[in-house]
């Protein structure tokens, strides 16, 4: 096997730098913890020194104070990850990732402008957890054969099948939209629904995907993403998107998530 | 002397506790009685975790906030928990009625000397157990259990329940449902008959019983 990390992207933060978000390879099963450092050269192949603290069991990380280089240097980036069984590197990408530095900038401004606008009007601060495609799988609630998860409120991966069942929490800027409730019985009358359906505006960072949740900060709301649409996009690279979320029942795993003596 | 040992002739329960008590031998299958039935009896069994396989971490407790698993009847629009996962839907299938003996109405006998006629109805009916899981192994683990409860034990609930027959009658593995987000439901169903019996004290006067001895005349046989 090659290295874990089988991507790297390298995005605007929101805040002064930039930010990285890597993903691992799904049959990668190393013991956790995963440490992983962001790294700074200013060759490809010499003279790596750690730019951020060490990120535990995390895989996105913005860095918040602003860089200031000659502009006519060129920084490489690479992550470099630590379990029990070994180390390894990702490749090597250039600071600006998928764009060029003018259209970065541009990218970088639309966010700015984004933030300031949830900030200083109709934003909240909330949380996002990713739920975990990669890491190690969980020994508790599978069946050994099916690979079935037979207790979806497993108290080590949330029902998620893999440990940590979620990743973060990423703290970000979010805009709410005004809220749809509505109660209802199933066709068949298996139970009452409350399709309770928001979306959410907010910057792709960290950028969000089907089933990950939402912490709404000030009332402690759970939410589930259902679909993820880019709404601002530079040169393909998102930099705006709008989730739909459905509000979760509060009898759902995910309102352990994040408290006091959860795993 | 072999004489059989005197028995003390006591009621089960103490008179006033009797007169509130309605046996389920004596009461008509209605859909209601029907409905608490299945209920209790699937509420009965996920109750204990002895009972179940162990490969079931979910076990229902009459404090609904330490049960880890809903079981309810279905359309219960007072439904203190929504979306509350795994759950477990007990459905009541169509009741249909015939009689056994094939006539087209429920009498089968008359008994002219009290005044009574007496009835008899057969009832056909089934029930689905839907089961409603944040997984597809979750779903069909509980949905295995409920299978085999209901095929293992089957004659004793029918003989509880004073059923003519309880017997399993299919699973469907896997279905998905969309709520706040994918779930998975597994549906085991049985099929039960039972019999019905009710008598009908007829409020008009009895038939007078003749008896007419040879050698004596028509009025003198009148009682």
């Amino acid at each position: 096997m090659g290295t874990p990390i089988i991507k790297l992207e390298i995005f605007p933060g929101y805040a002064d730098g930039f930010a990285f978000r890597w993903y691992m390879n799904p049959l990668f099963n190393d013991p956790l913890p995963w440490n992983s450092v962001v790294e700074l050269a200013p060759a490809p192949d010499e003279g790596w020194v750690a730019i951020s603290p060490t990120i535990v069991n995390q895989f996105l990380w913005a860095s918040t104070e602003p860089k200031y280089i000659n502009k006519d240097q060129v920084l490489y980036f690479r992550v470099r990850l630590t379990t029990s069984k070994g180390t390894y590197v990702s490749d090597v990408r250039k600071p600006y990732g998928d764009l060029p530095r003018r259209e970065f900038l541009i990218a970088k401004e639309l966010m700015r402008k984004e933030i300031l606008q949830a900030r200083s009007m109709s934003g909240i601060i909330g949380e996002l957890w990713l739920r975990s495609t990669f890491g190690p799988l969980c020994t508790h609630c599978k069946d050994p054969v099916t690979g079935d998860i037979l207790d979806s409120a497993c108290k080590y991966c949330y029902g998620t099948g893999r440990e940590p069942g979620y990743h973060g929490p990423y703290s970000a800027w979010m805009t709410f939209s005004p809220a749809s409730r509505d109660e209802q019985q199933t066709q068949d009358g298996a139970g009452v629904r409350e399709p309770f359906s928001f979306t959410i505006r907010m910057v792709v960072c960290p950028y969000a995907k089907d089933t990950d949740v939402v912490v709404d900060t000030c009332t402690d709301k759970r939410y589930y993403v259902d679909q993820v649409q880019n709404i601002a996009e530079v040169r393909r690279v998102a930099i705006v998107q709008d989730l739909t979320v459905h509000e979760a029942p509060v009898t759902e795993p995910i309102y352990r998530l994040g408290k006091i003596g959860s795993v | 002397m072999n004489r059989p040992y005197p028995i003390v002739d006591q009621p089960l329960q103490p008179e006033d506790v009797a007169s509130q008590t309605e046996l389920i031998a004596h009461m008509r299958k209605t859909p209601l009685l029907l409905y608490g039935i299945l209920v209790e009896i699937t509420r009965q069994f996920y109750a204990d975790a002895n009972d179940l396989p162990i490969q079931v971490a979910a076990t229902w407790d009459p404090d609904d906030t330490l049960s880890k698993l809903w079981i309810d009847t279905d359309y219960k629009w007072e439904d203190e928990h929504p979306e509350f996962r795994p759950a477990i839907y007990i459905k009541l299938k169509p009741l249909t009625y015939s009689t056994y003996s094939g006539r087209q109405t429920s009498l089968i006998s008359v008994d002219l000397k009290e005044g009574e006629y007496r009835h008899e109805r057969l009832g056909t009916g089934g029930a689905e157990w839907i089961h409603i899981g944040r997984s597809r192994g979750e779903s069909l683990i509980l949905a295995g259990s409920t299978m085999d409860y209901l095929d293992s034990l089957g004659t004793v609930i029918r003989d509880d329940f004073c059923f003519d027959t309880f017997q399993l009658d299919s699973l469907q593995p896997l279905s998905v449902d969309k709520e706040s987000q994918e779930r998975y439901r597994s549906i085991v169903s049985v099929t039960f008959t039972w019999q019905d019996l009710w008598s009908l004290k007829m409020e008009s006067p009895k038939l007078k019983r003749l008896v007419i001895n040879a050698g004596q005349g028509l009025y003198a046989g009148l009682q």
